[in-house]
């Protein structure tokens, strides 16, 4: 292996450092991207507690957004014949009355001038009970995870869900459907919905006291 | 010689001349004599000294230690980052993230290009690990920092990319293993958790192969890799496409191993057209395949299986162009049909038959149903062509046996086996017992001719599972395959039933004998369950087939023991019987066949007992025996695993067995264990038993404050017999030991903190400080090695100095 070392060596920093400085810079585009077009999204979501080895503690989010009428199926069939698990979609998005986003369509291509983000296809369910007929389709959002230090994320899996206010995560995204996450707010029954960790803080400064 | 005794004659030399009891002639020729002689052990000590020093510059041992060290402080760093550290602000840790990425290939870069040190194989690997997991953990600290949504195909590509450069640049074998686990990890995910694909896989694949050939050892990494992988990264939308991808690799490989002469590539592609021809023989694999059963379902992309028709299209023509070309040249240079051109070409005709019958079923699905016949007729005629030059006609013998009880069968599932045994024959015919670089012993040989004929009953049992569905076309082939070979044993059977009774007599009968048996017993339960209803003898209804296995067990068990009272082949016998055992164990889990499992496996270690690993065999049945009934208990008493229908039978007198049976193994062992002292025992027995005993306090058995207590007295005891055995090892100067010492109480402890889950940033400081001591440990312990005694003597020899003992 007659390879020139330094040649090497500068490929493989360079190749290192062009990829962590492409995260950022595709970090901060989204996120200039949003704030100058005011594309700020919140969803509602529940959560609980699991764990990544190398990124440890996260609040994992589920969606009632993930489950949609099986007619958003039907409308995408239309433009392809099938749709395989996996496949890249756009979920168009509408705010109702408090500021909370819906999914209200599913598209293959970048819808023109409607909020939308992208999302993952994952399956199409029909069922039959008591005659009634049913179907959903489910996709997958990949900003499912929000990262929390370990005792923040212990706290707020023990506390449980409050099916009546439940969590809201805001996201940033770019005209392309990409996303990264704002924030993740809960509710408070004095100061409405605030960041977790303010309510962590919150909640530990009056047992303190 | 000693110097110093040669440096006091030589001064003596000059007083002895003085007083005339030598001659100056004698004088000067004692001195030249011996200044010739100091000069030659002076350049042998040099030598030594030489040799010495290169062994110790590659301590296979210390290197280990520095990569267990270097594992234990990235671990511990991404424990540290997982905290996800709130009150540090963003820049700061986005800092932190690029300080772990880039603090390595810093002090890397300024090692070898400014100070323009050699770096050590030991330094350079733990830097190569630092470097290439740190990049990933970097990476994956700034996605956590802004919260981007993950996307792991492409972290473990990129990931894989970054590693692969690091590889090229340290060459680093924990580099290229790393990249081949990246490698793996992305396909994994690309294919069955992202579901989308992972075409980058090939080019992966294909950047460590110069790296590899490179190297004596990974080629076998290599090659494992591009064949386990290539399976995978299909996108399989043309069903079967697999099926020509894989024989033409295979077929490539040995053709090509052979061109080379390269070890690695034809035991790789021998086994692998082997294996290949056994699965392919079974119809399963010719349904349904081809461009009429195009999947469009979901999970299979179209776009993506452009790269399937790329690969398969170059891998049939190289495998084609590499065999034909190699098998012309060895045709063109008329050194006669020597074995190696025979297996060449029957390798070509594998090659030809799987295209064409690709084409065929492609073509009309409906042939898929004669699959069993063609590759049967395939495998009958080679068998034949070898056999005719077989020098082995005993072993033959059995090989027509098991093919002619694959045709008895119908073929369901005996022809597989089949097939594998007659192209195990090669291994007789080629290059003095080696096959593709497999050497087999005689040993081997025996056993091959013990277990035939025993798994030709098994099949025969198994096949009572078959429906017999095959249309007439399908019979008449069938029948045609027949006559072929009666006619064929017709005209060798009895010459080789004399020839076979003429060189062992012995083994003959006890074969005759084995087989009159199994079939005598086989026959007896077949007529009591059936009541002999059957009609046609070739096809026996077995109905009643888990009655059968358990009978057949018994007949195999019954006959063990009687060969064993009689001493004949009682190894061979166990190894039949534990692996009958075995396989049902695996279908039919209970008491009954786990205990007879283990009975099995219990005498087989015992057999070892005789051969030349007698104290290794001992120990190590004994602790097999000890695990496996604690083990037994245990799923019992827990669990009542897959017992559901035996909840109503007591369970104490197996508990009493096999509590019974630990006690009495574990006594002789306590024994054993004190009375030797040649080979430190107690390392392995403690380490066995005390992962035993780390892992049972984890399971939820209402008795948790019990095994926490016993978990953590044990911790401790263990942390002291390490201590107490490093303090040992660091007096006797014995690295080895040492070391071993160290990994032990490392591993231990490490396992603890897992099980026990204590918090990130409290596990990630323990890994790092854990980490730091063992490679400063190792780094004091090499460095007092350098200078240990015969290092001393050998270098105050070659000064010409005193030594020691001097």
């Amino acid at each position: 292996m007659k390879l020139n070392k330094k040649i090497l060596f500068s490929a493989a920093v360079v190749f290192e450092l062009f990829a962590a400085v492409f995260i950022l810079f595709k970090i901060s585009l989204i996120k200039k991207s949003a704030e100058s077009e005011n594309r700020i999204y919140r969803f509602e979501c529940n959560f609980y507690d699991p764990f990544n080895p190398m990124k440890g503690r996260y609040v994992q989010l589920t969606f009632a957004e993930e489950k949609l009428p099986g007619s958003f199926y039907d409308e995408i069939c239309k433009e392809e014949k099938w749709i395989p698990s996996g496949q890249t979609v756009y979920a168009l998005l509408s705010k109702d009355e408090n500021g909370i986003y819906h999914v209200t369509g599913l598209s293959l291509k970048k819808p023109q001038n409607r909020n939308c983000i992208k999302a993952k296809f994952d399956r199409y369910v029909k069922s039959t009970s008591d005659e009634i007929e049913s179907s959903y389709v489910f996709i997958k959002f990949d900003f499912d995870r929000f990262y929390l230090q370990e005792e923040h994320a212990d706290y707020f899996d023990r506390m449980g869900r409050d099916s009546e206010h439940p969590l809201n995560i805001e996201l940033y995204s770019d005209g392309e459907g990409n996303v990264i996450q704002k924030e993740l707010y809960i509710y408070d029954k004095d100061f409405g919905y605030i960041p977790l960790i303010e309510y962590y803080k919150k909640q530990h400064s009056n047992s303190e006291i | 010689m000693n110097p110093y005794h040669v440096d006091w004659l030589l001064k003596e030399l000059s007083t002895l001349e003085k007083e005339k009891v030598i001659t100056s002639a004698a004088s000067r020729k004692i001195r030249n004599y011996y200044e010739i002689k100091l000069k030659e052990q002076r350049e042998e000590n040099q030598r030594m000294l030489e040799e010495m020093r290169k062994k110790r510059k590659n301590i296979p041992v210390s290197m280990v230690l520095s990569i267990i060290a270097a594992l234990l402080v990235t671990g511990g760093i991404i424990s540290i980052i997982a905290y996800n550290w709130t009150s540090i602000s963003r820049l700061a840790k986005t800092a932190a993230a690029f300080v772990i990425m880039f603090t390595t290939p810093a002090v890397y870069a300024f090692m070898k290009f400014k100070l323009k040190k050699e770096i050590s194989v030991r330094i350079n690997e733990v830097m190569s690990i630092l470097w290439s997991i740190l990049f990933g953990v970097g990476i994956s600290f700034i996605s956590q920092i802004y919260r981007l949504p993950s996307n792991p195909a492409l972290f473990f590509l990129v990931w894989a990319v970054s590693t692969i450069l690091i590889l090229y640049c340290t060459e680093s074998y924990f580099a290229f293993g790393f990249s081949v686990l990246l490698t793996v990890i992305y396909c994994m995910v690309g294919q069955f958790v992202m579901r989308t694909d992972a075409v980058f896989a090939y080019l992966l694949i294909a950047a460590v192969v110069p790296y590899a050939l490179s190297k004596k050892g990974l080629k076998y990494v290599s090659v494992a890799e591009t064949v386990f992988l290539l399976g995978f990264v299909l996108e399989k939308s043309v069903p079967g496409l697999w099926i020509l991808c894989y024989v033409s690799l295979f077929v490539l490989m040995f053709n090509f191993g052979i061109e080379k002469d390269e070890k690695v590539f034809k035991f790789a592609g021998g086994t692998g057209c082997i294996v290949l021809l056994s699965l392919l023989s079974c119809d399963y694999f010719w349904k349904n395949i081809g461009f009429s059963f195009y999947r469009t379902t979901e999970g299979f992309n179209a776009g993506v299986s452009v790269c399937d028709y790329i690969i398969t299209i170059l891998l049939v023509i190289s495998g084609c162009f590499v065999s034909v070309k190699s098998i012309v040249t060895k045709f063109k240079a008329k050194n006669g049909l020597s074995d190696t051109l025979i297996i060449q070409t029957a390798s070509v005709l594998f090659l030809l038959l799987t295209y064409t019958w690709f084409a065929c079923c492609s073509v009309n699905p409906q042939m898929s149903v004669f699959t069993k016949d063609l590759f049967f007729v395939f495998a009958v005629l080679i068998s034949y062509f070898f056999m005719t030059r077989s020098k082995n006609k005993l072993f033959y013998l059995s090989l027509f046996a098991v093919l002619l009880s694959g045709l008895y069968a119908n073929m369901n599932y005996a022809l597989p086996f089949a097939i594998v045994f007659v192209f195990l024959t090669y291994i007789n015919l080629v290059k003095n017992k080696t096959f593709a670089g497999l050497k087999v012993s005689q040993t081997v040989y025996d056993n091959l001719f013990m277990i035939l004929p025993v798994l030709s009953l098994f099949i025969h049992s198994l096949n009572g599972f078959e429906v017999i569905n095959r249309n007439y076309t399908g019979y008449c082939l069938n029948a045609a395959a027949l006559v072929t070979a009666i006619i064929m044993c017709g005209l060798e059977l009895v010459p080789l039933m004399k020839e076979a009774y003429k060189q062992d007599k012995g083994r003959f009968i006890s074969l005759v004998e084995f087989t009159v048996i199994n079939a005598a017993s086989l026959f007896l339960i077949t007529w009591k369950s059936i009541n002999m209803e059957f009609s046609f003898i070739a096809y026996p209804g077995f109905k009643t087939v888990a009655l059968i296995e358990k009978y057949f067990i018994l007949a195999s068990a019954v006959y063990y023991f009687a060969m064993k009272l009689f001493k004949k082949r009682e190894m061979i016998c166990a190894v039949i019987i534990a692996f009958a055992m075995i396989t049902f164990s695996l279908y039919n889990f209970d008491i009954l066949t786990a205990s007879t499992a283990f009975c099995g496996l219990y005498l087989w270690f015992t057999e070892r007992e005789k051969g030349s690993l007698k104290n290794a065999a001992i120990v190590t049945s004994k602790i097999f025996t000890i695990l496996f009934s604690l083990i037994a208990v245990f799923f019992c008493k827990e669990f009542n695993w897959n017992l559901s229908y035996l909840k109503e039978i007591d369970f104490t007198p197996a508990l009493f067995l096999f509590t019974a049976l630990a006690f009495f193994e574990f006594v002789p062992l306590v024994k054993l264990l004190i009375e030797k002292k040649k080979f430190d025992y107690t390392f392995t027995a403690m380490s066995f038993l005390f992962l035993l005993l780390l892992i049972c306090p984890d399971t939820d058995s209402g008795e948790y404050l019990f095994k926490e207590i016993l978990s953590y007295a044990f911790l401790t005891v263990i942390v002291l017999y390490s201590v107490l055995g490093m303090f040992k090892s660091y007096r006797n100067n014995s690295l080895c030991k040492f070391n071993l010492y160290i990994v032990l109480m490392s591993f231990v402890i490490l396992i603890k903190f897992f099980l026990v889950s204590d918090g990130l940033i409290e596990t990630g400081v323990m890994f790092i400080c854990f980490g730091i001591a063992i490679f400063v440990m190792n780094q004091i312990f090499l460095n007092r090695q350098k200078q240990a005694p015969e290092l001393k003597n050998a270098d105050a020899e070659l000064k010409g100095g005193k030594t020691d003992e001097a």
